[in-house]
């Protein structure tokens, strides 16, 4: 059977990595992920970015199953990872900040303790790893400075290449040199057909660079989730000029995160620049500078744009 | 502004005030039930009731030595975090070794005034509070200094213990007065704390260089080779958990054999050997008689131990499963086999221990009416088959209840809930204690009331097999539901868990004497007593902490 056999749903199917669909996860009365949807296709590069506490860790936690969902359902390969561990962990590369690899390890038997685990384990790529990091095989993990356990712990994540690569907040508190090996190893990762990566990250400048689509998560809601050229391309950064001076900043729809005093406000305008052209008009305002803001503008401003509605909510 | 005196001390009691309450109001027990009238209590039931003191006493030092690594580690086990306090480095060590010597040496005096000396034991208070003193200084010190080479810490304190023990037990033995003991046990205790001092200051400065025992290119074919890998992924399970919790219960029993078994066999003071072994006419000294308690040392060692996953470092609390092996492709069903696996290869290892002690203890001098010579050498002249049959049934029911020990709880254990975890610990030994304790008083005070409890176990023992075998159906129920293992395992477990039951069975008949149990009470006792529903109940724990 080829795959212009299959029915279009049953092919959809086998090339959805991930799929949640409306989580809810509670806390005690902390809502950590509030009714969140994500669908991750294959072969796709995903940055999930927000602030400290915004629900990042815990969704990575349910497309491993080390959480249960309290609503909604979270498939990956098709599969619960919580009732199936075995099947979907076997497919999956995972780094967290915390590596939490037992220190008294030596680098050549983490290698050999996780090897056991996993059939696709590729030796040679392994030990190529191992020395492109330069990690002494005999050395202890507790001997190992920060950045040398991240690498460790990436070795041992990416040697036998799985189908998905979780990675959570990998380069948090790391130098150049070993976030510039993460970033290598999602490329190569990228590299390999159809594989498929999502990773949370501060460091935006480093979502830019890699990652095909971006989601943006605060207080457990997704913000915004789409490609990444849609989004820098939905938004603009501008900055109008009002006949009159005024005490407050203007009403506009999509736009956020205002600044400015008298007869020039900035902002970040979410809809399209012919939107934000009319907008402008019925307000009579003149636009007087735009620019393409950086992701890092656009996280800002959605974030401040979230926490202004909270606080008005 | 708060002493650093305080400051150290709020530390360790904010950290374990719940188990120092415990072993305080245990004392309190102890004392009240020493001082009852006869009548009232009997001095068996006091007996047993002191059983737990050794374990009181190595859970304080426990806490006082405060290690934030193992004892074969080379790195300082001194709580790093303190190390940023800003506080002298001489403060960092006296003060706990302060509360340390002086807490052990004042539960024991405690010990042997109220609780020993009702019972007529005296003159045993001072020289043996000053060896714990020393033992606890010299455990600190050791703790806390970083050593250039793995593993030396371990052979190191072995020796010292040894020597401190033995030195006491000998000098006991030779007449060496108290007084000079419990002198050179204090003299011993601030060479502790310089060594200590001295140790701490290197780990705070990072100064320690850690060497390998063999030059590096030896040792790195000596750690393994990345090229042949484990055979299975249980291999692989139960080799990292022989490596972070296999060798605790070993270690403990070693510990103890070095603390009490050691001195009892050396300790022969005046030489009588006048006590029945109880084997034959074999007459021995009453400290070798006494010495055969120490069989129960793996028993109690593992029913402290276990085999979980503890996380040793003091400043975290969490105990739920690291995502270092949660994320790793393998069931929660496999995960608690290999721990089953691990708890019988540290059972094994720990009676391994013991028996190397049992055949010192062989050679001690013993006679009979006819001939003088080593216990051992008596022992096989008077050997029956009978005899040695009954001899490895009762080293079989020892081992297997020492494994028992270590895997019955994990079906809490593997929760990871603290909360349930705690009260399990406290609640059931407290319970257990309390039950047998009342039910020997009230055994010995009252002869109906013994036998009424005789004439009611086999109901008792039927409506106990019925709760059993409810629980045994629920939890391979769920693990069927919940898709933890397919049928036909759960079909073979619980097939060979039958077949063990019957062997074990068969065994005890063979030994039993004649008339004395009937069959079927010995069966339903094997039945009862071999772990089932627990062990079934584990991986389910396992699966709720693993996928919370």
């Amino acid at each position: 059977m080829s795959v212009d056999d299959l029915h279009p749903a049953q092919t959809a199917m086998d090339q959805t990595v991930i799929d949640i669909d409306g989580v809810t996860r509670r806390f005690g009365k902390t809502v950590a992920l509030d009714d969140v949807s994500l669908t991750l296709p294959r072969g796709v590069v995903l940055g999930l970015v927000g602030e400290n506490g915004a629900g990042k860790t815990t969704m990575i936690k349910h497309i491993l199953g080390l959480l249960k969902p309290h609503g909604g359902t979270v498939r990956v390969f098709g599969c619960d990872p919580a009732a199936d561990p075995v099947g979907v962990l076997g497919r999956i590369g995972y780094l967290s900040e915390e590596d939490g690899l037992p220190s008294w390890m030596r680098v050549n038997e983490l290698q050999r303790y996780a090897r056991a685990f996993y059939p696709g384990w590729d030796p040679h790529y392994a030990e190529r790893l191992r020395q492109d990091f330069g990690l002494q095989p005999t050395a202890q993990l507790k001997s190992l400075s920060k950045g040398q356990r991240a690498r460790a712990g990436l070795m041992v994540a990416l040697a036998y290449r799985p189908d998905l690569l979780l990675l959570d907040e990998p380069s948090s508190g790391l130098d150049p040199i070993v976030r510039r090996d993460i970033l290598g190893a999602i490329i190569r990762t990228i590299a390999d057909e159809g594989r498929t990566v999502l990773f949370s990250s501060h460091l935006l400048g480093e979502v830019e660079q890699v990652a095909d689509r971006v989601a943006m998560i605060r207080k457990g809601k997704i913000v915004f989730c789409d490609n990444l050229d849609a989004i820098k391309d939905n938004h603009i950064g501008i900055t109008l000029r009002f006949p009159e001076p005024r005490s407050a900043p203007p009403l506009l729809d999509h736009a956020c995160a205002w600044t400015g005093a008298g007869r020039e406000w900035s902002a970040v305008y979410a809809g399209g620049a012919v939107r934000m052209e009319a907008e402008a008009a019925v307000l009579g305002a003149t636009v007087v500078e735009r620019h393409w803001p950086s992701l890092d503008e656009i996280f800002v401003a959605r974030s401040n744009a979230v926490s202004a509605a909270i606080g008005e909510g | 502004m708060l002493s650093p005196a305080f400051g150290l001390g709020w530390i360790l009691w904010r950290q374990h005030r719940s188990g120092i309450a415990l072993v305080a109001l245990y004392l309190g027990v102890l004392t009240i039930v020493s001082h009852l009238p006869p009548t009232l209590y009997s001095r068996n039931a006091a007996s047993i009731l002191t059983a737990p003191f050794g374990f009181g006493l190595i859970y304080l030092m426990g806490i006082f030595v405060n290690s934030d690594s193992d004892m074969m580690s080379t790195r300082s086990g001194y709580a790093y975090p303190l190390f940023t306090l800003p506080v002298r480095t001489l403060s960092l060590v006296l003060w706990p070794m302060l509360y340390g010597t002086v807490t052990v040496a004042t539960v024991w005096i405690v010990f042997a005034e109220l609780v020993l000396a009702p019972t007529g034991a005296v003159g045993f208070v001072w020289w043996p509070a000053t060896l714990l003193a020393a033992l606890m200084a010299c455990l600190q010190a050791l703790s806390w200094m970083p050593f250039p080479l793995p593993n030396l810490r371990g052979i190191s304190a072995f020796f010292v213990l040894a020597a401190l023990t033995g030195f006491g037990a000998l000098g006991w033995n030779h007449g060496i007065p108290p007084t000079g003991l419990a002198i050179v046990y204090l003299a011993l205790i601030p060479v502790a704390a310089l060594v200590a001092v001295r140790g701490v200051a290197t780990a705070r400065a990072g100064e320690n260089r850690e060497r390998g025992w063999l030059p590096e290119q030896k040792a790195s074919r000596a750690t393994g080779d990345v090229s042949a890998p484990f055979a299975s992924v249980a291999r692989a399970q139960l080799w990292l958990e022989w490596k972070r919790n296999g060798l605790l219960l070993p270690l403990l029993t070693l510990l103890l054999c070095v603390l009490f078994a050691l001195p009892l066999m050396l300790a022969l003071r005046g030489g009588h050997v006048d006590t029945p072994l109880g084997i034959g006419e074999i007459q021995v000294h009453i400290t070798v008689r006494l010495w055969l308690i120490t069989a129960l040392f793996p028993l109690l060692c593992a029913l402290t131990t276990g085999c979980c996953p503890h996380k040793a470092e003091t400043f975290r609390p969490d105990l739920s499963l690291q995502p270092f092996l949660a994320i790793r492709p393998l069931s929660s069903f496999d995960f608690v086999l290999v721990k089953l696996r691990l708890a019988l290869l540290s059972t094994l290892s720990a009676w391994a221990v013991w028996l190397l002690f049992f055949a010192g203890w062989l050679l001690l001098p013993a006679h009979t009416a006819a001939s003088h010579g080593a216990i051992g050498h008596l022992l096989l002249h008077i050997m029956t088959l009978r005899a040695a049959m009954v001899f490895v049934v009762l080293l079989v029911l020892l081992v297997s209840a020492t494994w028992k020990s270590q895997v019955s709880g994990l079906w809490v254990e593997l929760t990871g809930l603290r909360w349930l975890i705690n009260s399990y610990a406290i609640a059931l030994p407290m319970f257990l204690t309390t039950l047998i304790g009342w039910s020997i008083n009230r055994w010995t005070g009252d002869l109906a009331f013994g036998a009424a409890i005789l004439r009611a176990l086999p109901a008792l023992a039927f409506c106990a097999l019925a709760i059993k075998a409810v629980a045994i159906i629920g939890a391979l129920y769920t693990l069927h539901t919940w898709r933890l293992a397919s049928p036909s395992r759960l079909l073979g477990i619980s097939v060979a868990w039958l077949l063990i039951a019957a062997g074990l069975g068969a065994l005890l008949h063979a030994v039993a004497p004649a008339g004395l149990v009937p069959t079927h009470y010995i069966f339903l006792g094997v039945l009862l007593s071999l772990p089932f529903a627990r062990l079934l109940m584990a991986p389910i724990a396992l699966h709720y902490n693993r996928h919370r």
